[in-house]
């Protein structure tokens, strides 16, 4: 016990303290919302936003960048989507290759490389996630983000005990609520996340896609993984692609989108939009349990000793050497994997092509690494 | 407003009831150990009221 002035001094120098050190995490937490830069690239002819979709979203914590390339001769619209789970980062990387790189010839490609933005706000507490991780060009280091699968509960709060999908009705654990891909076709009155599906999907209807690729990454002990999941009716696109993938000695499988499994990409684009709908699956050790430090080089490398003693005991569902899964393999997979599906999509559509150039080859990506196709730091 | 603004809205002055009631125990409480717990408390809750958390 001590006496009163020295019990109020004392009070004093702990709200003090307490200030000051809520505003430094204030300052770590704050920063996590501003946006990573993505550079329009030579073939990107206009910047939009997602909230033009839905202006219920405008300007709000969902609202994300879409690129649009146009081709100089008309053909089919493909969307591609990166960053619906935002700790999935080679779909968000590979997106943003092509938004600096590619020219279109023919048809138009829509680019949403941070579709859950809201997702990239945040990581999970006691998980010692990275915020952001940097990759090396030749004029100097490009950071992106490091987010989390589901939206950030500041922004939607608190999780139902049980998601009800709208409109399938199907019952999924509450935390579901905050996953985009389970909230396609989403629901233009619904809750945060039901309101971005709900964007996504009004873009993919009002630009009339032909085909829509989701880019996802998965834990190496995941089944569904170095995989192309695709709706009946894109399963012959997909089913080449994988062919000619696997012909090409870059392992990738195909699955079919499960008809009673709802709210995700491949289910609901393929369902309620004209568009053939696939997602592709790549291998992170950044995501999984087994995963020893967790840093932004287990990001970027993609090593992980405790990976390697797993895939020696048969515990995983993709090899897992020393070299690991790095970054640059699951970009140029992503590469090859969008390369494919267009070639397998213009030989089923004539007529409604779509020809993109200078889209990274695999073997350019793995020889040359990802930092050769993104412009330098503050190009804008 | 939606459903879920108005959520947020009641957890943010929630937040902020706590973290002004451990202000008042780190200047009334006549204990330093109260005081520092209260200040503990104070840092996360006081993040939360201003919407960064």
């Amino acid at each position: 016990m001590t006496n009163g002035r020295t019990s109020v001094l004392c009070g004093l120098g702990f709200l003090i303290a307490g200030v000051l050190i809520a505003a430094f995490a204030g300052r770590i937490f704050a920063a996590m919302h501003e946006p990573e830069p993505i550079y329009p690239g030579p073939g990107v002819t206009k910047t939009d936003r997602l909230g033009s979709y839905f202006p219920d979203i405008a300007g709000g914590p969902g609202d994300t960048p879409v690129f649009v390339l146009d081709g100089r001769e008309p053909g089919g619209t493909l969307v591609l989507l990166g960053g619906t789970h935002p700790q999935e980062v080679a779909g968000m990387v590979a997106a943003t290759v092509v938004v600096e790189n590619v020219r279109v010839k023919k048809g138009r490609v829509i680019v949403v490389p941070q579709a859950n933005r809201s997702g990239f706000t945040y990581t999970d507490p006691l998980e010692g996630f990275p915020h952001t991780f940097d990759v090396d060009t030749p004029q100097g280091k490009r950071w992106f983000r490091f987010g989390m699968r589901l939206s950030n509960p500041i922004h939607q709060w608190p999780d139902p005990d049980v998601q009800v999908h709208s409109p399938s009705g199907e019952y999924m654990v509450g935390w579901e609520a905050r996953n985009l891909n389970r909230n396609y076709p989403g629901r233009a009155d619904g809750r945060y996340t039901e309101r971005v599906g709900h964007a996504v999907t009004q873009l993919v209807k009002k630009e009339d896609a032909s085909l829509v690729l989701d880019m996802h990454e998965a834990y190496p002990e995941y089944p569904i993984i170095n995989m192309i999941v695709a709706h009946q009716r894109a399963f012959e696109i997909g089913t080449m692609a994988a062919l000619m993938l696997q012909g090409r000695k870059i392992q990738m499988d195909i699955m079919a989108s499960p008809e009673n499994l709802h709210g995700l990409s491949h289910r609901e684009f393929g369902d309620h939009t004209p568009a053939f709908s696939l997602l592709s699956e790549t291998a992170s050790a950044a995501m999984g349990r087994f995963r020893g430090r967790t840093d932004a080089s287990l990001v970027t490398e993609g090593t992980d000793h405790n990976y390697e003693v797993a895939h020696g005991l048969g515990r995983l569902f993709v090899p897992f050497t020393a070299t690991g899964h790095p970054l640059k393999s699951r970009v140029a997979r992503n590469a090859a994997t969008i390369e494919e599906i267009v070639a397998a999509y213009n030989e089923a559509n004539p007529g409604k092509e779509i020809v993109l150039e200078d889209l990274p080859s695999y073997d350019a990506v793995m020889e040359k690494g990802i930092g050769a196709f993104l412009k330098p730091p503050s190009s804008r | 407003m939606s459903p879920d603004i108005l959520l947020l809205a009641i957890y943010r002055l929630l937040a902020l009831a706590i973290a002004i009631a451990m202000v008042v125990t780190m200047l009334r409480s006549r204990e330093w150990r109260t005081q520092f717990f209260a200040m503990l408390v104070f840092i996360p809750f006081v993040l939360r009221a201003a919407g960064v958390k």
